[in-house]
């Protein structure tokens, strides 16, 4: 079992109750397969909104297809409004 | 010389303008971004701003060390972004450069600026005059902006 915690930014936070969220998988997964977990906890409009957001950790924004292999902590970002 | 920082305290422009008004610097410019009572038609009292710190971090002295290595002269740079709530006039941002000549000034502080808004894990949650909370929209971030 692998478990990878999402912490939410911006409007996602209002998203979910709970921050971060504690998704588990059973295997290896993709950051689309991330995102899409996380996509199958919302409804369909806020589901949407998700299409615009990455995934990240500390260091970089990440590819879809790069593998998370191990337990993790990733951020979700939505389209960013700084400055 | 490069000062880059995601700040919880008050930024100051007395700070930014001291660290890049080196002896070499015949040009300094300041840039300030502060909240103002409006957007999008919308009255506006105050905005929160929502970060990802370390990762915002990393984004910030990237871009600095882009501006510089587009720049033919050795700048000072200073950046700071606020993370937290201010009301309106307080400061969000601000971006110093020193110089020894202004066109290099303007080019390296327009071109951070401009980056900020497209790659900093930053997002303005607005508090309007009539109690409406809203997230302000945004720019979508890119795999490669990191």
């Amino acid at each position: 079992m692998m478990i990878v915690k999402i912490e939410l930014f911006g409007r996602v936070r209002d998203f979910f109750d709970t921050n971060p969220l504690i998704l588990e998988f059973a295997k290896t997964a993709s950051i689309n397969e991330v995102k899409a977990k996380i996509a199958s906890l919302l409804d369909n409009e806020s589901a949407k909104l998700l299409e615009n957001c990455v995934l990240a950790n500390d260091e970089d924004i990440l590819l879809g297809d790069s593998i998370i292999s191990r337990d993790s902590e990733l951020m979700i970002l939505p389209p960013v409004s700084g400055g | 010389m490069i000062h880059t920082k995601i700040n919880q305290e008050p930024l100051s422009i007395e700070k930014a303008e001291k660290f890049v008004a080196l002896p070499e610097n015949g040009a300094t410019l300041t840039f300030v971004g502060r909240v103002r009572n409006h957007h999008e038609g919308n009255q506006i009292k105050a905005i929160d701003y929502d970060c990802a710190p370390k990762l915002a971090q990393k984004i910030l002295e990237k871009i600095a060390n882009e501006a510089q290595e587009q720049s033919e002269y050795k700048l000072a740079i200073f950046i700071e972004h606020f993370q937290g709530f201010l009301e309106i006039g307080g400061i969000s941002i601000i971006i110093a450069i020193g110089s020894p000549h202004r066109d290099a000034a303007y080019k390296a502080n327009r071109y951070i600026i401009e980056e900020i808004k497209k790659r900093l894990p930053v997002w303005k949650k607005e508090y309007l005059i009539n109690g409406q909370i809203l997230w302000q929209d945004g720019h979508p971030l890119q795999n490669n902006q990191a």
